[in-house]
């Protein structure tokens, strides 16, 4: 997967490159537009991760020119704008998502991989790690290759920790994925405990293995090393 | 009163006024003018008569001359009166005179001399003139202020336009103002000065509110790099203490984070930034943020009565529906005992959400305020919006407390 980061702030830059590389991801990186143009126009990209405030013009002129040259990369959008209005420009203007600042690696990974499966019609719907598979077209989980039947937060959880594996996820990364920015004033957040238990036991009684590890005190990490 | 109303009324005021003074002043400047006419001419008669009595004769016509001789006790002195004298020739109608009484001495005799003038043809030609007069007075004076009436009028047309366009006028359309050019200096002048204010006006605006974006945008982003560096943090291989650490700044900065977006927040509907208005149906919002809110509510062991039989629509930016909603039912829900209950009531005219906490005196007057606040994980700020919101939308939102915390929000019956 190529994906190209638009960020005028070097250090953001730097932290996307690192970690999307570790997430084998092939990345390129340009600090401004006209870098981000010369890019887009000569390289092909699955993925533009898209800062709206640039030194040299606007984000949204650049996706604009995407859209208009047919390209056919998966665009997020990253602002620091959190207002209705930009995001409904943003995503009437052909972005696929909308992250804003400050943002979380693991949720900005969960909005990558969604988008590549979006945009990936032509079969490769699956996610799989061990015995677990996900179909994200139909929603279905299978363990073992046998159905189990999750409600709605618990699939969305499960296919986060799945897409974040090996990665320690707090608390707070995970209420605020699934419930939105609103969660944050949860002063503890036990009810994740709960759909996670859910999710747990589906699994052990359908004969899979439990990979989810507590962090005392931060969160959870799904990993099976 | 309207510029052009009170010009008129100036207008009409003066000028009937002054077609008053005409009148009248024309009427006797025009009644002397004949009365002393007739005045010299009877005395012309006089006169005459006088001359006729120094030759013997004593001339009568009556019942215009009268002469006979008097005794020196019957001596009258000049006189003239308004009389009515049945008319001998014509069908013996009263017809005015004037009269001249007058005692004369020729040779050491006393004459009394009554002259009578007619005044049928005086009083003719009184009318004759001052109807026709008055009558081109009143002509020219309506035929004036009907034609500039008309005139003013579509003189003030494009004026009006111009105000109506100023009325109209807001910074968050883009584009200057669009004045039209009216050909007369003075409107043009204003036109030109409004020109020059809105624009200096909408520059420094926008200005405002790029510096209050930018600002927030340039805080955001390194808060961002804070966030995923600590978080990169967490994926060493780093001692439990030192996690706790990360865990514990990371909450600080996400409480920064939210404090910036919330001020941008309350600057943003200050500026009255949000214009799209449609109705939103509160029912809906309040159980989709329910809905929402339900793993926060279920984790407290919060019991939520909800009485939705009427639908109450407010007219209102939907983004702020939105926070105006979350932040009174976060606020229902944070500021809650475990156990504690919400109770949510809406009529066609009201929204009220009531909870159950601590009892603690907070008053109307502070509650409502930036940064008041009874524990430090809040910040401070969710009513301040709320109250911002309900302001700029022209509703009412009160606190009460009796065993529960309310929050009212009234819509305004005129709206």
């Amino acid at each position: 997967m190529k994906v190209l980061i638009v960020e005028d702030e070097i250090d953001l830059l730097t932290t996307l490159n690192n970690f999307l590389t570790k997430e084998n991801y092939t990345c390129e990186l340009a600090e401004n537009s006209q870098i981000a143009a010369e890019k887009i126009a000569i390289y092909e990209y699955d993925i533009i991760i898209l800062d709206i405030t640039l030194p040299d013009g606007n984000g949204i002129d650049l996706l604009k020119m995407i859209k208009q040259s047919n390209i056919r990369a998966g665009v997020i959008i990253l602002s620091a704008k959190n207002s209705l209005d930009d995001k409904i420009t943003g995503l009437d203007l052909g972005a696929d998502d909308y992250v804003t600042k400050p943002f979380q690696l693991s949720e900005l990974n969960s909005r990558i991989n969604a988008v590549i499966r979006r945009h990936k019609f032509d079969g490769n719907n699956k996610i799989t790690f061990n015995e677990i598979a996900i179909d994200t077209f139909s929603k279905e989980v299978l363990i073992n290759n046998q159905p189990i039947i999750l409600t709605k937060k618990e699939y969305d959880m499960l296919l986060y920790f799945i897409v974040n594996k090996n990665r320690v996820l707090s608390k707070e990364a995970i209420a605020e994925h699934l419930w939105n920015d609103n969660i944050d004033l949860a002063d503890n957040f036990d009810f994740i405990y709960t759909h996670l238990n859910n999710i747990r036991k589906k699994i052990k009684t359908n004969g899979g293995t439990d990979y989810v590890k507590t962090i005392y005190g931060v969160g959870y990490k799904f990993t099976d090393r | 009163m309207k510029f052009l109303t009170k010009i008129n009324q100036r207008y009409l005021l003066t000028f009937s006024l002054l077609l008053v003074i005409i009148s009248v002043v024309g009427f006797f400047v025009l009644r002397f003018v004949l009365i002393s006419g007739i005045k010299e001419d009877i005395h012309d008669k006089e006169r005459m008569i006088e001359k006729e009595i120094k030759n013997n004769n004593l001339p009568n016509l009556y019942p215009i001359i009268e002469t006979r001789q008097i005794s020196e006790q019957q001596i009258i002195e000049e006189s003239f009166k308004k009389i009515f004298i049945k008319d001998v020739v014509d069908d013996g109608e009263e017809e005015p005179f004037i009269e001249y009484t007058n005692t004369i001495i020729v040779e050491n005799k006393h004459y009394l001399i009554i002259l009578r003038h007619s005044l049928y043809e005086y009083e003719e030609l009184m009318k004759a003139i001052s109807i026709p007069l008055l009558l081109l007075i009143v002509l020219s004076f309506f035929v004036s202020y009907i034609t500039s009436r008309k005139f003013n009028k579509t003189i003030w047309k494009d004026f009006e336009k111009n105000l109506e366009e100023i009325k109209n006028f807001s910074f968050e359309k883009p584009g200057a103002i669009n004045l039209k050019a009216t050909q007369i200096e003075e409107f043009d002048q204003l036109n030109k000065t409004v020109e020059t204010l809105t624009e200096k006006l909408q520059n420094d605006y926008q200005s405002l509110k790029k510096f209050t974006e930018n600002a927030s945008h340039e805080i955001q982003t390194p808060i961002s790099i804070i966030s995923l560096n600590l978080e990169e943090l967490l994926q060493q291989n780093i001692s439990e203490k030192a996690m706790e650490l990360v865990v514990k700044t990371r909450k600080v900065l996400t409480r920064l984070s939210d404090l910036n977006s919330k001020l941008l927040l309350l600057t943003k509907i200050d500026n009255r930034q949000f214009v799209d208005q449609k109705e939103m149906v509160i029912n809906k919002l309040v159980q989709e943020k329910l809905d929402e809110f339900s793993p926060l509510i279920t984790s407290k062991n919060i019991k939520v009565g909800f009485k939705n039989d009427e639908l109450l629509k407010l007219k209102m930016n939907e983004e702020l529906a939105g926070i105006l909603i979350n932040n009174l039912l976060a606020n229902a829900i944070q500021h809650n005992n475990s156990n504690g209950k919400i109770a949510i009531e809406i009529s066609k005219t009201s929204l009220k959400i009531c909870n159950s906490g601590l009892n603690n005196d907070l008053t109307n007057n502070t509650i409502f305020n930036r940064f008041t606040k009874n524990n430090s994980q809040s910040l401070g700020l969710g009513l301040a919006i709320v109250k911002q919101i309900c302001d700029t939308h022209k509703f009412k939102i009160q606190y009460l407390k009796n065993n529960l915390h309310c929050f009212i929000l009234t819509k305004d019956s005129e709206l």
